[in-house]
């Protein structure tokens, strides 16, 4: 631009200055946009399916909203529900951009939250850092491992990731259920729960009632630290490298292996720590049921964050809020709260499908054009 | 020798003012293009001119946004592949169109498929074969996989394809890349036959070589307009190349380089590997290079190339011999070590593993100083200020054109995507570089930047392994060349004492010499 | 025998899709809501017949609509399988809850259930009588659709396409083919077939619908077509195992063997299976096609 008009600098540079605010503007809205548009879509299936249930669509999203983050209790509330969720999906996160589609998040939330149930069942009692330490750290290394033999045969004998890790839920889930049934059940109570954990593998609660536990500094300490490993570290280009195409990454040196196999491993990790948090952070135990479903919402999640770590943030906010929402929603209604499930499958198909229906809108209206001008 | 079928009439198609737009590219404007029965007529240009695109008009993958194509006096409209086959056009692509796990006779017939009652009837399928083959004067059994056949015959299995559905016109999308001399040679035959039962051939190439060769007469296309249209018989090659790159000052003969000095930088021998993807295994390959010495590799695609620019820089273990550089044993060590002591490697296929594609040019150009970070856990900052800095400068050094150091690779052109890559390698200061098919789908102004930047590394004594497909490449740049055929090194020639021709015959395996010190 | 039909039924399914290079991972939530469909249908008509046959129509528009955002919407049919699977679990409690105003489990004495039938001669050898007869009109009808498998891969045009379709989508594009139809048409008979799965879950051998009923059974069966690599008289093999050690996890006594570590068979059989397969392909193995995280 510059080079075409050379002598009207004056005007120019003040004109170019309006030029960039608005081309500022421009890309912000290119860069929030989707969100929005997903967003929308997301309300109006809201709206929609509360509608069909013969309800006044809202003031029940209202209500729903009113629960979720109404007072700061209940802000709490729902944050403390969001907490093993935001580091899951942070470890997920971390392998999609490393090109290992980790969809065996569920297996090792599992893994890691049987792990800190025993470690803080079976050791202790003792000082209450500590302790919490072990456990997480216990869990950590147990998802870390199952992630990271996920990992290796990946990265060394080519075994797809996707489908071994798909595999992997089912086969850690019910070598769970089976330890809560049979050799590690309490005999204290009904089939399917292990020991309660000594109250030094307890987080404590910052405000009572809520159960938002001092869990939340570890969660946002692992939230940056996955951030600045992911976008920031040389470690993490090695690995996003790895993941956008692992023969670049081979040919200038970086070792794709130790890549892959690290990257699950850290992930795994977090998926570890995240199941953890459900015990010591709220359940107190493991039982067969402890988290169901975390681990696909944590995939999912990822998913249309494009396994960027700060957008990953946003959307655990968003779906933390919402699936609060939905709760408050089947307390004053008879909308069950699988509408938060319902919903976020439609804001994640919307999302996908965004680029390819505006592509499809913008054909429609290039042939409209055309047949209006013959 | 151009074929002598050409009827001075009405012509059997014509492009008339045909414009397409990609978002912000126009990639054909108003462009003219016709052809005449048993015409061979060959449409050049370089990348991104254009070729590829009026073609897939004419075969009806895209919709043009102005201008007719006319056949036989009528104009026509193509709204999908069928419609351009049902009216005798069909195509031969560069990258070929045939199911890897069907048979001949399946591929041959695919989306035409003779049926009795409704089912697929292989009798009539494999007879099928029987008419084309006997034009073209080839046999291959039906019932082959066609993905265990040699691409030369692949290509004329296309051809049959073609044949089979009835075209009168054929189009050749860059058929020749994937060919040895003597292959290429061949084709050319075939084309003649046909153009002489009176079908006519639209040959889209840029090797000028075989334009003159076989067409009747050139086009040229030139950034989405055609520039001129020749006959081949009263043009010359020079005058294409201007048409081409719009320049008259183009180098296509050999680049200008220092000698080599005396000494070894890289010594290999009794190099042996397994067989690792499509490629062939290496056999007990022994060579040396000089310093400020270009060794040229040639040799038909899938003899051993790919496998031996792996296997130097470590991404393929090796099963025996060794490989020195500047007597620092190379063969136990993995890709980071090796170019840390000194080797580079621009690999073959740049999209895969030149750069990031879909990464930034930052993140593709800092590769190397990235490489140096030696921290076990490397949990520091990978782009500070300083890289930053420098990726800047070699964008300018390197003149890439781009919109900044934030661009995403998959934006830039071919060449200055391979500038990248140029950069990231040539600016480790290596004392070995391995060329793999360095300007694969560049243009011709980058081609002779990229080579001069080759020019300027040897004369600081790097030493260079070109390994190369396209013979020109070579003839240009290289010192000696060494021929490889089916894992192993059949001939070394000094290039100024070799030609063409007696090159092709060792790629073909027609004839080896005595290699080895 | 009983658990093998809906796992053959959903395996079968998702074959096509196989060919096209469009593995559908979305088994289990296609199966849910074919057997919520079978139930409704059943529900609403009283006739088994008439649930099955509207079962049918439902999954055929879910799969045309699935294949349309696929290809034309270009949604990548990895996270649009994983989205189904999810969806589906939320969506049948929303409507279970919705039209029946039930949560968990609906049976009602109008649910209809499919008759059996007995084949006349087998019906009285011992072993096999009771193996080979006594069944479903849908476990009969996965039997024929095996045997037309193995006869359309060999003689017909339409399996050349859809395999074409995976295989070089271009060169069925180029000779005139319609890659795009192909792979709908995949998907279609994918979600069709998944219907009758379902269907044969709650109306053939059950005459109720609980929530999340499925029970991993549609991942079983991924199990076994990741395992089978296209060919279908191993899958059907596979089929019939994978039910095997399902049936098992079922009826074995816990002190034999736990049933949750019966139940682990089918998948640890699997991930066996996909260990040896990367082991000793040439290629590799298989891979999934992922989603970049690029838009």
């Amino acid at each position: 631009m510059s080079m075409n008009t050379p002598l009207k600098t004056v005007p120019q540079s003040k004109h170019s200055e309006v030029h960039s605010t608005a081309s500022f503007a421009r890309s912000l809205a290119k860069r929030i946009g989707p969100g929005v548009f997903t967003l929308a879509v997301g309300l109006v299936l809201a709206v929609t399916l509360i509608q069909a249930q013969g309800y006044q669509p809202l003031p029940t999203i209202l209500a729903g909203l009113d629960y979720a983050i109404g007072d700061a209790p209940s802000i709490a509330r729902t944050l403390a529900w969001g907490l093993p969720l935001f580091v899951a999906t942070m470890g997920v996160a971390l392998a999609y951009r490393s090109g290992m589609f980790n969809i065996g998040a569920e297996g090792q939330i599992y893994a890691g939250a049987m792990a800190a149930a025993l470690t803080g069942a079976y050791i202790g009692p003792m000082f209450t850092g500590l302790h919490l330490f072990l456990c997480l750290a216990v869990s950590a290394l147990t998802g870390g491992a199952v992630a990271a033999g996920l990992g290796w045969l990946r990265a060394v004998w080519n075994v797809d990731e996707v489908l071994s890790t798909l595999l992997s839920n089912y086969i850690i889930m019910l070598f769970c259920a089976y330890l809560a049934t049979a050799p590690l059940r309490d005999p204290a109570r009904q089939s399917g729960t292990t020991k309660a954990v000594h109250e030094t593998a307890m987080f404590s609660e910052l405000i009572p009632q809520t159960q938002l536990t001092s869990a939340l500094f570890v969660v946002i300490v692992l939230c940056a630290a996955t951030w600045w490993l992911s976008e920031r570290s040389v470690t993490g280009y090695r690995w996003r490298m790895t993941g956008e195409s692992s023969a670049f990454a081979a040919a200038v040196g970086i070792n794709v292996r130790r890549s892959r196999i690290g990257s699950m491993t850290v992930s795994g990790a977090l998926c570890g720590i995240a199941g953890a948090l459900l015990v010591t952070a709220s359940q107190g135990r493991f039982w067969t049921e402890i988290g169901t479903g975390i681990g696909w919402d944590a995939v999912l999640l990822a998913m249309i964050a494009r396994a960027r770590p700060l957008s990953a943030v946003v959307w655990v906010l968003v779906y933390s809020v919402m699936r609060s929402a939905a709760r408050g929603i089947e307390q004053v209604s008879t909308v069950p709260s699988e509408l938060s499930l319902i919903l976020i499958s439609g804001i994640i198909i919307a999302a996908t499908a965004r680029a390819g229906l505006f592509s499809r809108v913008a054909e429609l209206k290039k042939i409209l054009i055309r047949s209006e001008g013959k | 020798m151009p074929s002598s079928g050409v009827q001075d009439t009405q012509p059997v198609l014509e492009l008339r003012g045909i414009t397409k737009i990609f978002g912000p590219v126009v990639a054909n404007k108003d462009v003219d293009f016709d052809l005449k029965a048993g015409e061979i007529h060959a449409l050049v240009g370089e990348n991104g001119a254009g070729k590829t695109t009026l073609m897939r008009i004419l075969y009806g993958m895209y919709q043009p946004d102005g201008g007719t194509i006319v056949m036989d006096g009528r104009p026509v409209g193509f709204k999908k592949p069928m419609d351009a086959i049902n009216h005798g056009i069909g195509m031969v692509h560069q990258h070929f169109m045939l199911v890897p796990g069907f048979t001949v006779a399946e591929n041959v017939t695919l989306g035409a498929e003779p049926r009795r009652n409704g089912f697929f009837d292989h009798a009539a399928a494999n007879d099928s074969l029987v008419e084309p083959m006997k034009r073209l004067g080839i046999s291959l059994d039906p019932e082959t996989v066609t993905g265990t056949l040699n691409v030369a015959t692949q290509q004329k299995l296309e051809i049959i394809k073609v044949l089979y559905r009835g075209a009168k016109i054929i189009i050749l999308d860059e058929p020749t890349a994937v060919l040895t001399p003597q292959e290429t040679e061949e084709l050319f035959v075939l084309l003649k036959t046909l153009a002489n039962d009176g079908s006519s051939v639209i040959f889209i190439s840029h090797k000028l070589r075989e334009v003159f060769a076989v067409a009747d007469r050139i086009t040229v296309l030139r950034n989405g307009q055609t520039i001129q249209t020749f006959n081949a018989a009263q043009t010359d090659a020079a005058s294409v190349v201007a048409a081409m790159t719009g320049r008259t000052d183009v180098n296509l003969g050999r680049v200008e380089r220092t000698e080599p000095t005396d000494g070894t930088v890289l010594e290999v021998k009794g190099l042996e590997t397994g067989k690792h993807g499509a490629d062939a295994a290496l056999k007990s390959i022994s060579f040396s290079v000089r310093p400020g010495e270009v060794l040229g590799i040639a040799g038909v695609e899938g003899n051993g190339q790919s496998t031996l620019a792996e296997t130097l820089i470590g991404i393929q273990p090796l099963d025996a011999g060794f490989i020195r550089l500047r007597d620092v044993e190379l063969g136990g060590l993995n890709v980071a070590e090796r170019r840390s002591k000194g080797l580079s490697y621009v690999a073959e296929d740049r999209h895969l593993e030149g750069i990031p594609l879909n990464g930034t040019v930052l993140e593709g150009i800092s590769a190397g100083l990235i490489r140096r970070d030696s921290s076990p856990v490397g949990l520091g900052l990978a782009f500070p200020r300083t890289v930053r800095h420098w990726s800047t400068h070699m964008i300018k050094k390197y003149s890439i054109k781009t919109s900044g150091p934030g661009a995403k690779c998959s934006t830039l052109s071919g060449g200055n995507q391979q500038k990248i890559v140029m950069a990231r390698e040539l600016e480790d200061k290596p004392d070995c570089i391995i060329l793999a098919q360095p300007t694969r789908g560049v243009d011709l102004g980058a081609i002779e930047f990229l080579y001069n930047q080759v020019a300027e590394a040897t004369a600081a004594g790097c030493a260079v392994v070109l390994i190369s497909a396209d013979m020109d490449e070579i003839l240009r740049l290289s010192d000696r060349v060494l021929v490889m055929y089916g894992g192993s090194i059949v001939a070394e020639q000094q290039t100024d004492a070799t030609s063409r021709e007696e090159l092709g015959m060792y790629m073909v395996g027609a004839q080896t010499m005595k290699v080895g010190k | 025998m009983r658990l093998t039909t809906p796992i053959l039924l959903a395996a079968l399914a998702c074959l096509p899709t196989q060919w096209t290079k469009d593995l559908n991972v979305g088994l289990e939530g296609a199966m849910l809501f074919g057997a919520f469909g079978g139930v409704v249908f059943g529900l609403t008509f009283g006739s088994g017949f008439a649930a099955v046959t509207l079962t049918i129509v439902a999954g055929a528009l879910s799969g045309v609509v699935f294949g349309w955002l696929i290809t034309r919407l270009k949604v990548n049919v990895f996270i649009a399988g994983i989205v189904l699977n999810i969806f589906a679990g939320a969506a049948t409690v929303y409507l279970l809850r919705s039209l029946f105003g039930v949560k968990g489990t609906l049976s009602a004495p109008g649910i209809p259930s499919l008759p059996t039938y007995r084949i006349p001669l087998i019906d009285g050898i011992p072993v096999l009588g009771p193996l080979l007869s006594g069944h479903t009109v849908l476990t009969y009808l996965s039997w024929a659709i095996v045997a037309g498998a193995l006869f359309a891969v060999k003689h017909t045009v339409l399996v050349r396409h859809l395999k074409a379709a995976g295989e070089h989508p271009a060169a069925l594009a180029a000779a005139g083919g319609n890659v795009q139809r192909m792979r709908i048409l995949a998907q279609v008979w994918c979600f069709s077939l998944c219907a009758l799965a379902g269907a044969q879950l709650s109306i053939g051998q059950l005459t109720l619908f609980t929530e999340g009923m499925t029970n991993g059974l549609g991942f079983v069966a991924l199990a076994a077509v990741i395992f089978c690599r296209g060919r279908v008289l191993l899958l059907t093999l596979m089929s019939v195992v994978f039910g095997l050690a399902s049936a098992v996890a079922i009826q074995v006594n816990d002190s034999v063997i736990p049933p949750q570590i019966a139940q682990m068979l089918p998948y640890l059989i699997a991930f066996v299976g996909l260990v040896v397969l990367a082991r000793t392909s040439k290629d590799g193995g298989v891979r999934i096609a992922t989603p970049t995280m690029e838009s």
